[in-house]
């Protein structure tokens, strides 16, 4: 007879490895929107060198002259998880992201996808940070060709959210320079009444 | 006359106890099984975490959690998933604890992954709350553990090897 200390561990053993077989099938089924990426850390700053993919379906209209597809930039060193707000990015008011939302300067949002559907600053690219298909729709975005100095804004849900910030370190690995975070974010856009959008459509 | 520890420890309670704390964990963890990117995002605002482990945790804890609540409910493996639930237990009141004494508020994500716009007073406030809740929880799964401990020392009617938990 097996002493009960070892019945113990042998059962708990088989639980972890059970709720590690569960997770890892259900997270391989699940939508891109619920799945996390096993390969690496969501957070992970840099990108990493990926194929070129075959065609930028549903490439926002609010990046005119897309040109053709392009490989992803060259990919730069690595980056603090929440990058310093340094000379690349910086934040700007709610003033300021309608005089470039005016001038057609593309917005990015980084918040869940499910906040995406339920509505969206008009025109902005969905840019998930945590989700799984971050890595593709950042390569659809780089695919346009848009110039690195070009300014971008970034937005979430304003106050505390961190995920614009996480976004723009991913951005600024693949070069880009001019970010800036619309600290207040959709629910000042909102609240001001301005141009939004819902569902898939940018 | 019995001792106030043997009607804690009575068959009856015992068995509620389970049903309960397995039915908790059953419903803390369900949300974030359907959303690990909820999860992961909750974990790292806990700020405790390296990169690397993000992933695995917000994948295999809400498994782990729903397997242990499933199955001690059911009255099954009683040791091994409340050994589980003390350890998971310990981490979630550990990092909360320490994000309170360093005045980093942040959400549990125990229940849900869902934003809240809270204050950060509001944040703290929660924050001590859910560690009274977890210590509840924990109290519980003690009184568990304490009742099979009793029950696998005494002698199985069934004879050797015929014990089902």
């Amino acid at each position: 007879m097996r002493p009960p200390l070892a019945t113990l561990a042998l059962q708990m053993a088989a639980l972890l490895v059970g709720a590690c077989a569960v997770a890892w099938t259900f997270n391989h089924f699940a939508s891109a929107t619920r799945r996390l990426e096993g390969s690496r850390p969501v957070v992970a700053p840099q990108l990493q060198p990926r194929p070129v993919p075959v065609a930028p379906e549903g490439v926002p209209p609010h990046t005119p002259g897309a040109k053709a597809i392009q490989p992803p930039r060259n990919l730069a060193k690595p980056q603090p998880m929440v990058a310093d707000a340094g000379p690349n990015q910086r934040e700007i008011s709610s003033q300021e992201a309608l005089e470039l939302f005016d001038k057609g300067v593309p917005f990015l949002d980084a918040r869940r996808s499910a906040d995406y559907l339920e509505g969206h600053i008009r025109g902005a690219w969905r840019l998930p940070v945590w989700e799984a298909e971050l890595d593709e729709r950042l390569t659809r975005f780089d695919a346009t060709g848009l110039p690195l100095k070009s300014p971008v804004v970034l937005y979430c849900s304003g106050g505390d959210c961190q995920d614009s910030h996480l976004l723009a370190s991913r951005l600024m690995a693949l070069g880009y320079r001019n970010l800036l975070i619309y600290r207040d974010g959709y629910p000042d856009w909102v609240a001001k009444g301005r141009s939004t959008a819902q569902g898939e459509q940018p | 006359m019995k001792r106030p520890g043997e009607y804690l420890l009575h068959p009856w309670l015992i068995l509620r106890a389970q049903n309960l704390l397995g039915a908790l964990f059953v419903v803390a963890a369900w949300s974030k099984v359907v959303d690990p990117p909820g999860f992961a995002k909750a974990l790292w605002a806990y700020d405790l975490f390296p990169a690397w482990s993000l992933l695995p945790l917000a994948l295999m804890v809400p498994w782990l959690e729903f397997l242990c609540g499933t199955l001690l409910a059911l009255g099954i493996w009683v040791r091994a998933t409340t050994s589980w639930i003390v350890l998971l237990l310990l981490g979630f009141i550990l990092a909360l604890s320490i994000n309170l004494v360093r005045h980093h508020p942040v959400d549990c994500g125990c229940f849900s992954t869902a934003a809240v716009a809270h204050t950060p007073a509001e944040r703290m406030r929660d924050m001590r709350l859910d560690i009274l809740r977890d210590l509840g929880m924990l109290a519980l799964a003690a009184l568990i553990l304490i009742a099979a401990q009793g029950k696998s020392s005494t002698p199985s009617r069934l004879g050797p090897g015929g014990s089902h938990a």
